[in-house]
């Protein structure tokens, strides 16, 4: 069992400090040429990529082969409608989809007409102490800072702009339980 | 060297938080059933509904409030820098409404006037740094024109309105968990409802928004995650020591900044059985950019001072609010909590009075004839 020992150490239990760094550094390790951002719960992520990025034209599409997941989907659908954002797209779950993530098949794809491209992978449950985590991956730069900025104050990189400030803050904690599961593979 | 910093960062021993987490390790779902018992227990209320962040627990409860009304929120224009963004994560439009220069909470007279102009959906009602809002005028201010009200107490969480802890007013009240509040979760935040009809009507909303589990009467996304809750209860417990610590912090700094002519420190009401959590200085120097320079020289020794609030959030830019931009430029916060000791505001308050000497002297040097 984990005991979080090194978070009280430091005494930063949230605000994309040592452990938050360190998953994302994993995730990236494990999926070269692309940035991967963090995100409080799969659910808040959904909401700030319908926010930032998603359109008409770029619409995310639900891949998921997780009963969980789609079900999630059906339901922030509701959400998303009634706070006047685009829903997601139930996609055929049997696409053969080409991800980037090794062993871990993108749960939502984020596709625009010009060929740029961000999976949204959904680590909900995925550890028995993880309620709900989001990752945004992609190999654009622009759209992963769009994302970070929406996430919070913590964790820039660059400059960006967002229409909708949100949270999705990533603890400390989260961000061990991540760590597990991503050497465990 | 240190850096001393205005967020509170209280937290429980690791070994608590371990003895804790191997309580619930095979069944963290009851760590958040427990930790909202807990709640309950603090807050005084029958119910109460956990969330991922308090950002996200304050949007929902507008989204509750406002249904079926106009879809537009009051808030005051000089408020948490995030209000504006938490309206509008809801699918919900500002509507800014004056500061009050006694309280720094909403002028009731400006309410009045809005109210009586235009229809809203609800108030989003914030209590100040250390002040707390007049709850009894506001509430029958909106009773008057029928508008719910929800309270962003999470300046105040553990203080007390009229004998009773605040947590069981307006349609809901929120609180956060973040650690730079008073009881760390690391992330987290909760709404409270002052009676159990109260908390079925929200569920009803969330429902709709397909955001509850009817099975469990609880929320199906967007949830406190089962760590937090066992961080959460460790924090609740310590409750009262953080407070303590506070407390002394302040008394500290009443006596430090006691000759300070540059700045009033904002007491506290003791009746209101506050949490200290926030020294909070009024500028009385007139002197152009004295809270600017003031912070610089304050940030240079690694005294990390922050405004209050300022700036006003971009939105405000073509509303009516001059007591709020006034305001702006007259209060900033000074450091507290586990970054500080005692020994460690001497120094702060050492280094203000060297500021405000130091402003002094080239004030009356820079006289010519």
């Amino acid at each position: 069992m984990l005991d979080f020992k090194p978070i009280f150490e430091t005494h930063f239990f949230s605000n994309h400090h040592l452990q938050a760094q360190q998953a994302e550094a994993m995730l990236e390790a494990q999926l070269p040429g692309q940035e991967c951002v963090t995100f409080s719960c799969f659910a808040a992520l959904i909401t700030a990529v319908a926010d930032e990025l998603a359109s008409k034209d770029t619409p995310m599409v639900c891949v998921s082969s997780r009963d969980q997941t789609r079900q999630t989907i059906r339901s922030l659908n509701l959400f998303l409608q009634a706070s006047g954002r685009l829903p997601v797209t139930l996609g055929d779950s049997a696409i053969d989809v080409h991800s980037p993530a090794q062993g871990r098949p993108a749960d939502v794809l984020l596709s625009s007409p010009d060929g740029v491209r961000a999976e949204l992978l959904d680590f909900s449950g995925l550890h028995p102490m993880l309620g709900s985590a989001g990752v945004f991956v992609s190999s654009n730069a622009a759209w992963c800072e769009k994302v970070r900025w929406a996430r919070s104050s913590y964790g820039r990189r660059s400059t960006s702009q967002v229409a909708i400030g949100a949270n999705g803050r990533f603890s400390e904690f989260q961000a061990m339980l991540m760590q597990q599961v991503l050497q465990q593979g | 060297m240190s850096y001393f910093t205005t967020m509170n960062l209280p937290a429980p021993a690791h070994g608590k938080f371990l003895d804790l987490l191997k309580h619930y390790e095979d069944r963290p779902q009851a760590a958040v059933l427990d930790f909202e018992a807990a709640l309950r227990r603090f807050f005084d209320v029958p119910a109460v509904c956990t969330w991922s962040n308090c950002f996200t627990s304050i949007a929902l409860a507008l989204r509750h409030a406002a249904a079926g009304r106009a879809p537009r929120v009051v808030v005051a224009g000089l408020a948490y820098r995030r209000t504006a963004d938490i309206v509008l994560w809801a699918g919900l439009e500002p509507v800014f409404v004056d500061n009050s220069a006694h309280d720094l909470a909403l002028d009731l007279s400006a309410l009045r006037r809005t109210l009586s102009r235009e229809p809203v959906g609800c108030i989003l009602a914030q209590h100040p740094m250390v002040h707390l809002l007049d709850i009894e005028a506001l509430c029958a201010l909106a009773d008057e024109f029928q508008v719910p009200v929800v309270f962003d107490s999470v300046e105040a969480t553990g203080a007390s309105y009229r004998g009773h802890r605040l947590g069981r007013f307006g349609v809901a009240e929120a609180f956060s968990l973040h650690p730079s509040k008073v009881i760390n979760a690391a992330e987290g935040g909760v709404l409270t409802f002052g009676d159990e009809a109260q908390h079925r009507r929200f569920g009803k909303s969330m429902s709709d928004l397909g955001l509850w589990d009817a099975s469990t009467g609880r929320p199906s996304m967007f949830q406190l995650e089962p760590l937090h809750a066992v961080m959460g209860l460790a924090s609740v417990s310590i409750y009262e020591e953080v407070r303590d610590r506070h407390r002394s912090h302040f008394e500290r700094y009443r006596e430090g900044l006691a000759d300070s002519r540059g700045l009033g420190l904002v007491q506290y009401d003791a009746e209101t059985d506050p949490n200290y959590k926030s020294v909070l200085v009024q500028i009385l120097n007139p002197s152009p950019a004295f809270r600017s320079r003031l912070m610089s020289h304050l940030e240079s020794r690694r005294i990390g001072a922050r405004a209050y609030y300022a700036p006003l959030h971009p939105l405000t830019q073509s509303a009516q609010l001059p007591a709020a931009r006034a305001l702006a430029e007259q209060y900033m916060i000074l450091p507290i909590g586990h970054s500080v000791s005692l020994t460690d505001i001497d120094s702060i308050c050492a280094c203000i009075a060297d500021f405000e000497q130091q402003s002094e002297s080239e004030s009356t040097g820079g006289v010519h004839a």
